[in-house]
């Protein structure tokens, strides 16, 4: 145990990856439930991934302080790709790209400053946007192959949501969620787990 | 316990591979067509692999949202009909979502791994995925056993529910974490060597044609884009 406090430079052990697909598995259980929650309308939709910062940031913290390596979060964060790469195949890379922007930011924080955890569990959180970008980015497309079965009403709703100010949104309420949920997170690990003795 | 296993019809990794291509007919917008093609053929693959259930819920689904989208859609007024408008996305990804429930349903974890270690990806990431889909599953009957525990403590509130969920939940992950690195290092899960796998996988036949038949589908449908409807 003691070994593992040091620096984030050794090597990724089996353990600290099977701790990492333990977590992992509760982060995407999370991910899996809003994601088809989010299947209702494209409002709910765009709103999960604020709902979805907010739960995982106890997961984060708790990963944080029992592995204190780098590693396991870019792992997490492209498995959880991987596995709902079923929805998109957007995922992995936001996902990879995400969890390397968030294993700077620990090893920046040495994993204990908090400013830097917000910002990595921020970054960690938006390797998941994945989901909406084909949307974005295939606009013209998905618009005209939409108009073939829908009025013009509806059209222009959608045309209406689909515009960049609203991906900002998006990302802003990202940023929300992920500070929410990192304080969430930390009050849960000074109450229930480092009591416990799970973690220091 | 091993009786019942039969050898798989495709290789995991030819999986992965059609899965990716049926990706790049539905990402490129092909004609619908090509769409409806690859959406039959996993279909197929489905039947070959005895997976009716599943299929079935499948092609339930999808009849239930181009239900959705034929019946209910034009019978509300626009602004409503938003609400509803991710179904026409859905409907447009589904040769995708039908490509992945079929890889996961009919690849078995240590398929996945022998699979990986074929293709050279590093060990942790490997153990990380397997360990991963391997709790999916544990996750659910923890949920259950606490929702048990917490009917019986009566508790009220979302806030203390949010809790009183969250931290068995995350102890339980980590406790289990932790005795299963043990119980997997003391068989050996760190040794440098090749490993092997109950399920040897390989690439036969099969393998090749429904490769091409993809190929096929996803070459066509860039080439006739815009010439077929």
């Amino acid at each position: 145990m003691s070994q593992s406090l040091e620096q984030g430079k050794r090597k990724l052990t089996a353990k600290d990856a099977i701790t990492a697909g333990a977590l992992g598995a509760v982060c995407i259980a999370i991910r899996f439930l809003f994601m088809l929650v989010g299947g209702v309308s494209p409002y709910v939709w765009f709103a999960t991934h604020f709902i979805d910062a907010i739960l995982i940031g106890p997961v984060f913290m708790l990963m944080v302080a029992k592995v204190q390596k780098n590693g396991p979060f870019l792992l997490t964060s492209l498995i959880t790709g991987v596995v709902l790469v079923a929805a998109t195949w957007m995922f992995p890379i936001t996902g990879l790209v995400g969890g390397i922007l968030c294993e700077l930011c620990l090893r920046a924080g040495q994993f204990r400053q908090k400013g830097w955890l917000m910002l990595g569990f921020f970054c960690f959180n938006l390797g998941f946007i994945g989901d909406f970008l084909p949307l974005w980015f295939t606009k013209e497309s998905y618009l005209e192959y939409a108009a073939q079965m829908m009025d013009a009403g509806y059209m222009a709703t959608m045309e209406g949501l689909l515009t960049w100010p609203v991906f900002g949104v998006i990302v802003l309420s990202i940023l929300v969620g992920s500070v929410l949920g990192s304080l969430l997170g930390m009050k849960l690990m000074r109450k229930h787990f480092v009591k416990a003795g799970l973690a220091q | 316990m091993r009786k019942n296993i039969r050898p798989s019809f495709l290789d995991p990794r030819t999986k992965i591979l059609i899965w990716l291509l049926a990706n790049v007919v539905v990402f490129t917008w092909s004609p619908a067509v090509f769409q409806l093609s690859v959406m039959i053929a996993y279909l197929i693959l489905f039947l070959v692999e005895r997976k009716g259930t599943m299929l079935a819920g499948l092609l339930a689904t999808y009849l239930a949202i181009l239900a959705i989208q034929y019946w209910l859609l034009p019978l509300l007024p626009g602004s409503l009909a938003t609400v509803f408008a991710t179904v026409t996305y859905f409907i447009l990804v589904f040769p995708c979502i039908a490509g992945g429930a079929y890889l996961i349903a009919t690849t078995s974890v240590s398929q996945f791994i022998a699979a990986l270690e074929g293709m050279g990806a590093p060990r942790s990431f490997s153990i990380t995925l397997a360990v991963t889909l391997r709790f999916l599953p544990s996750l659910r009957q923890d949920l259950r056993h606490i929702r048990d525990a917490m009917a019986l403590r009566n508790i009220r509130g979302f806030e203390e529910k949010l809790e009183c969920i969250y931290v068995p939940m995350l102890m339980g992950a980590a406790q289990t974490a932790e005795e299963l690195s043990e119980s997997a290092t003391a068989r050996g899960i760190e040794s440098p060597g090749k490993m092997s796998s109950w399920r040897p996988i390989g690439f036969h036949i099969q393998d090749v044609v429904v490769t091409l038949l993809f190929l096929a589908l996803c070459v066509g449908g860039i080439c006739c884009k815009g010439v077929l409807p």
